[in-house]
């Protein structure tokens, strides 16, 4: 037979479908298997060929196994698409189903399982339970696993099924004798059987110590199995039991059988590195005497991909005592110059956190530090001052001899976390640093460009500076003072990558599950679980597994778990509103608001999971920003700023954006106070709105909006009609433009006047022309430039002609837009 | 468990879609892979588990193809990458390699395969024997096959007897004429050299590769003269654990053909058979380097294919490199490569030239780490001896062969 099968995925005809239909209902059966592998090649590439669902099925019967293969292929994709179609196909199946040919019978109870029709798995039931009980194993654990498949679809059949199966009998739990079973079957059953068996003991308590030494020793050997998942399982199973175990030997013994086939996880290919470091950076919180002596395992290799490099990195450090810290310092220097810059940033943490952890080895990581320093590469100074900042606060008053070391690359620091923790040496030793006011001046000169984390630290410097280093002042008001500033400071322990010790055991309990790579609890991402049990005759295929399921899972960090956010910014408009006297909401404070929904600007796709909706809106006079900022990432989002580019009037940001941190899935509105004048361009007028915005975890990113030009009509705009007529008559004539609405209709007067007012946009007067009505508004925009405005109708009739008169001309064609969206709204 | 199975080109598109379970996975999960997948810097090194927006991802990535599965549940994630890096390993198999082409002319094997490996999601028939007697690879053979007999279906129409017995590794009905068995000891040396000089780690990952050819059931063992020097070992499910337990002695009925009885690790070894010797030095904008390789604890036999390669950093312009002895070449991507070939005994290669810095840089802060490759025929470097193979249970009379050899692996020189 031709093996040349890719030629199926290039035919481009315009009557493919057609053809096909004919080739399908060939009568040489070569032709149709050619049609029907053709078929599938479509499938695969993304075509609709459902229309061929008839002509498909009729293939269903033949002799030749390969082609009923591809034909049941077909029939998983477009069954659910075709349900009545499907129905026609019962009948083989049933039929298939009692086959002589074991593998014809299991191939059609696989196939019905796979099909989500009601009417199919309804006939499922009778030939699943005969298959149940065959003579063949193959077609027995085949149905097997279809009893889960058709819990999935419809529990109640297979519940029903499940207690007709087993009345006689209780369901499926683990006992001990179930127990003995199923360690019994781990030697007999392939190695996938032997991972869904060790997950299910995983669940089983024993019942004392001895029984626990028990299900150790049958475990045991699963450590040395070829397979990585099985070995992860075994680990986790032991784990589980060490718990119970009371002697020290035996735990001892079991941490030294352990440490062999973790390290050698770490010999396998990257992907399966990954999930094991992952793994067993929680095993080493719990029990780290397994891989205590197992440092130089974790060394980084050249090669390694950058997130199993970043694992490593993480075991290290919690893996470092004052017994391998020389050799891990070395490894952590030379990491430190190597290419990939996140890798050395981390690195560099790496040597400030085994300072703080290991107290007499941090004179030796300051050492090391100082030599990264001297090496003058810029990003790596700036991530050892941070560190350096950390050791200070640790060990206070022990290393700041090295401070004129840290002083010296001042010019260089340009990150706000470097800069920030540079202030704040400088502010705690103030009194040790000659210069320190010469240095804090430096850094005031760009104060007001300085992110509000920089700006904190150089108040709070400065402050220090003047309390330790006073030159005049009231002596009382000095001292009391310094009681707050001064005041004895608690001492930082290496924790903050510590995982909370509950969460820790709840993980361990989920080793080598998804939930221990990404350091969450199940029920942290798993929202609604089905649990069955499958359930075999013959004890010579137990697989006791369990399988949950869940829908729309939520997003979900790749770490530990985040602090909470901060707490959410209280109402203000609320209150506004509910007063009397309403006033202007200061431009420094931030409010939240829900309103109409906003236009997205910046869509998750292009944001890479960080979504902005905005709109500019008018509120009471003021000149807001609405904006709704989404997380759909996997990690926590703060530190927003925005900035607007130059335009035609000047907006810009009334103060700093401030949005709280966002938690994966979440979302957050504000109001972001607007000024204008600020930001004036040159050039032609231009109703868009060029915006920068920017997280600490993403790089900048930039959209453009477009404005609608009502939201700068002022409150101020109504005028006298003898002023109007004034006004109109003192332009002159070329000041006036005019433009056609042939969609606009206005049905209502009354509503169209009040939706205009509510816009500053106000009505004078109203007289007929011949059978139209003329209607005289005025508007106002910033900076007192009129807008005089005449709207000729028919009432009730599509079609209106606007006229507009305004001493700047050249903004006619932004009036026009907002005429027109007010009007058609 | 897993739902539904992706074969992804190199340029994200579908070639396979698998569908596992009742639980259909729309395609444009692929698409949301793929964008994540080239908006990553270093685009095809992403993290094998993958939280999206509806599902959980395991990628496995091979030879430019991308096998994708998803799932909603919880699960092992150690079984979806060890299945799916068994599914890449069958195919390569089957098809003598992994790209497009070859997948998509033998589409309807790949389906065949998917369909017999894993049923609603969970493993099921994984053993390549057992797999190639119910679906034939495209080889010429089946090909003159199918055209004699008149017989269209590269499917078996029987079921193994394998799948039902308690050696599904093995079919029962083999038969040669001539019963041989070879045994080959891989080793890979692993080794980190630091900036001074001193071996930091040094270790051997070996396999224990089986060719056996033997009529019907036969039950061997194999023992090791030394099995002491053995930290960790992790078997083929052929063997029996209670032997090695007690006796150290692999006791085991094999599948037929080549598979991999065992695999090792040796740590703490103390020697290498090479030495490599960097040397840069920075001076006014530019950078010397001198890079010497010899021999050190002469293993006996000859060392081949002797490489260095090293990857110049970024903030280099122009390289200006020679050798005494092989060739020297600077690929495109900045990646310098030195072909040695044999060490000569008369003399020791060197590798010496000039970096020249970019503007404003006076000296080098970024330093290269240099890959060492070489092979040794006819020698397991750990040590690591077979004392004697036995065949149990019938008296054939059968051939025996034993070999050795040892690459390096990621054998590292930092400078």
């Amino acid at each position: 037979m031709s093996r040349n099968d890719s030629k199926y995925f290039s035919t481009t005809k315009k009557g493919e479908i057609p053809e096909l239909k004919e080739e399908l209902n060939s009568q040489y059966k070569d032709k149709r298997k050619d049609a029907v592998k053709k078929v599938i090649a479509a499938m695969t590439v993304g075509k609709d060929v459902s229309s061929l669902f008839t002509d498909v099925v009729n293939c269903m019967q033949t002799e030749n196994l390969e082609l009923k293969k591809l034909v049941y292929l077909y029939l998983i994709n477009y069954a659910k698409s075709q349900p009545d179609l499907a129905i026609l196909a019962v009948n083989t199946f049933v039929k298939d189903s009692q086959d002589p040919n074991p593998l014809i019978r299991a191939l059609a109870v696989r196939t019905m399982g796979c099909i989500r029709v009601d009417k199919i798995t309804e006939y499922l039931c009778d030939p699943l339970q005969r298959c149940l009980k065959d003579d063949d194993p193959y077609v027995r654990k085949t149905a097997a696993i279809c009893v889960a498949k058709l819990y999935d679809i419809n529990a109640e059949l297979a519940a029903l099924a499940e207690i007709q199966e087993n009345s006689s009998r209780p369901i499926f739990e683990l006992t001990s004798s179930t127990l003995s079973k199923l360690l019994t079957a781990l030697n007999e059953c392939t190695e996938w059987g032997q991972v869904f068996i060790l997950d299910a003991l995983s669940r089983y308590k024993a019942a004392d110590a001895r029984e626990a030494e028990n299900i150790v020793e049958r475990v045991t050997p699963r450590l040395q199995h070829a397979n990585c998942a099985v070995v992860l399982s075994a680990v986790k199973m032991i784990l589980q039991q060490m718990e119970l175990i009371t002697s020290t030997d035996v735990v001892r013994n079991l941490c030294k059988k352990m440490a062999p086939p973790l390290v050698t996880l770490l010999s396998a290919e990257p992907e399966i590195q990954y999930v094991a470091l992952r793994n067993i950076n929680l095993i080493v919180q719990r029990r780290p005497t397994i891989l205590a002596h197992e440092i130089k395992v974790f060394f980084c290799k050249y090669n390694d991909p950058i997130y199993v490099k970043m694992e490593k990195l993480e075991i290290m450090i919690k893996l470092a005592s004052d017994r391998n810290i020389d050799q891990v310092l070395l490894e952590f220097k030379e990491y430190a110059t190597e290419v990939d810059v996140d890798f050395v940033r981390k690195a560099v943490r790496a040597i400030g956190r085994c300072a703080i952890k290991l107290e007499r080895a941090a004179e030796r990581c300051i050492s090391v530090l100082l030599e990264l320093i001297k090496i003058k590469v810029n990003y790596v100074v700036q991530e050892a001052i941070i560190v350096i900042k950390d050791i200070f606060r640790r060990y206070p008053n022990t290393y700041e001899s090295i401070i004129a070391t840290l002083c010296e690359n001042l010019d260089t620091l340009d990150e706000p976390e470097a800069k920030a923790s540079m202030i704040w040496i400088i502010g705690e030793y103030a009194e040790r640093i000659d210069n320190a006011d010469e240095l804090l001046e430096s850094f005031l000169e760009s104060f007001p460009e300085e992110p509000a984390q920089v700006q904190l630290q150089l108040l709070t410097a400065t402050v220090k500076l003047f309390l330790k280093k006073p030159t005049e002042g009231p002596q009382q008001m000095i001292q009391a003072a310094k009681d707050v500033v001064l005041a004895e400071k608690p001492v930082i322990t290496d924790d903050s990558n510590q995982l909370d010790p509950s969460l820790l055991d709840e993980l361990l309990v989920n080793i080598a599950t998804l939930s221990s790579v990404y350091h969450k609890p199940p029920d942290a991402f798993v929202t609604r679980t089905y649990l069955s049990a499958q359930k075999t005759e013959d004890d010579d295929y137990p697989e006791g597994s369990e399988t949950g399921y869940s829908e729309s899972p939520g997003n979900h960090a790749n770490g530990p778990a985040s602090p909470p956010p901060t707490a959410p910014v209280p109402d203000l408009l609320g209150d506004l509103m509910g007063t009397d006297n309403s006033s202007i909401v200061p431009p420094d404070e931030p409010t939240t608001t829900t309103g109409p929904p906003l236009s997205i600007v910046l869509p998750t796709s292009v944001g890479h999971g960080f979504q902005v909706s905005a709109q500019l809106t008018r509120q009471d006079g003021q000149i807001f920003y609405s904006m709704l900022f989404e997380n759909n990432t996997h990690v926590p989002l703060d530190g927003f700023m925005i900035q607007f580019n130059k335009n035609t009037f000047g907006l810009a940001a009334a103060g700093p954006l401030q949005v709280p941190q966002l938690q994966p899935g979440t979302s957050a509105r504000t109001l972001l106070p607007m000024v204008m004048f600020q930001n004036m361009s040159q050039g032609p007028p231009s109703s868009l709105l060029q915006v920068a915005v920017k997280n600490n975890q993403q790089p900048v990113w930039y959209f453009n909006d477009k404005f609608s030009f009502h939201v700068l009509f002022t409150e101020d705009g109504i005028m006298e009609r003898s002023a109007f007529l004034e006004t109109w008559r003192s332009l002159p004539d070329s000041n006036e433009v005019s433009k056609d609405f042939p969609a606009i209709v206005i049905d209502s007067v009354e509503a169209t006047l009040d939706r205009l007012a509510a816009s500053n946009v106000f009505f004078i007067a109203k007289r007929k022309n011949a059978n139209q009505d003329v209607f005289y508004f005025s508007a106002k925009i910033p900076q007192g430039i009129p807008l005089l405005i005449e709207l000729t109708t028919v009432v009730g009739n599509p079609g209106a002609k606007c006229a507009i008169k305004t001493p700047s001309p050249e903004m006619s064609a932004f009036f026009f837009e907002a005429i027109e969206t007010l009007l058609r709204s | 468990m897993l739902q539904c199975i992706f074969l992804l080109s190199d340029s994200g598109e579908v070639m396979l879609e698998k569908q596992l379970s009742g639980h259909r996975v729309d395609r444009s999960i692929c698409a949301w892979f793929w964008d994540q997948a080239i908006s990553q810097p270093d685009s095809f090194k992403q993290q094998p588990v993958i939280a999206s927006p509806t599902h959980y991802l395991f990628q496995v990535f091979r030879e430019g193809i991308t096998f994708l599965a998803c799932t909603q549940v919880e699960m092992p994630p150690l079984m979806a990458i060890e299945f799916l890096c068994r599914v890449a390993d069958v195919l390569n198999d089957y098809l003598g390699g992994l790209n497009e082409d070859l997948i998509k002319d033998n589409f309807v094997i790949v389906y065949e395969l998917l369909d017999e490996m894993i049923d609603n999601g969970f493993p099921l028939t994984t053993e390549p024997n057992i797999l190639q007697e119910m679906i034939a690879p495209p080889n010429i053979v089946s090909k003159v096959l199918s055209v004699v007999t008149g017989s269209s279906s590269n499917v078996s129409d029987t079921l193994p007897v394998a799948t039902a017995s308690l050696v599904p590794w093995r079919t029962a009905d083999t038969k040669y004429a001539n019963n041989e068995v070879y045994v080959d000891l891989v080793e890979e040396m692993d080794a980190t050299i630091n900036r001074d000089g001193v071996l930091v780690k040094c270790e051997i990952n070996g396999e224990v590769q089986v060719n056996s050819h033997i009529t019907g059931l036969p039950d061997l063992t194999l023992s090791f003269a030394n099995p002491s020097i053995l930290d960790d070992v992790r078997f083929h499910p052929c063997v029996r654990y209670q032997p090695w337990e007690s006796n150290q002695i692999l006791s085991f009925v094999p599948p037929d053909g080549q598979f991999k009885l065992m695999s090792y690790r040796i740590r703490k070894l103390k020697n290498t058979p090479i030495y490599v010797k960097p040397q840069l030095t920075s001076d006014g904008g530019a950078c010397r380097v001198s890079i010497l390789v010899g021999i050190r604890n002469d293993p006996g036999k000859t060392i081949d294919n002797v490489t260095l390669q090293f990857q110049l950093p970024s903030c280099i312009l122009s390289a200006d490199l020679t050798s005494n002895y092989g060739i020297v070449n600077i690929l495109a991507n900045k990646t310098c490569s030195w072909s040695i070939g044999r060490i000569p005994k008369d003399k020791a290669p060197s590798m010496s030239g000039t970096l020249v810095l970019e503007t404003g840089l006076d000296r080098l802060h970024v330093f290269p780490t240099f890959q060492v490759g070489f092979r040794i025929m006819g020698v397991a470097l750990s040590g690591l001896q077979i004392d004697k193979l036995d065949l149990k249970t019938v008296p054939y009379r059968f051939y025996k062969g034993f070999r050795a050899l040892t690459r390096a692996g990621e054998f590292e020189v930092r400078s």
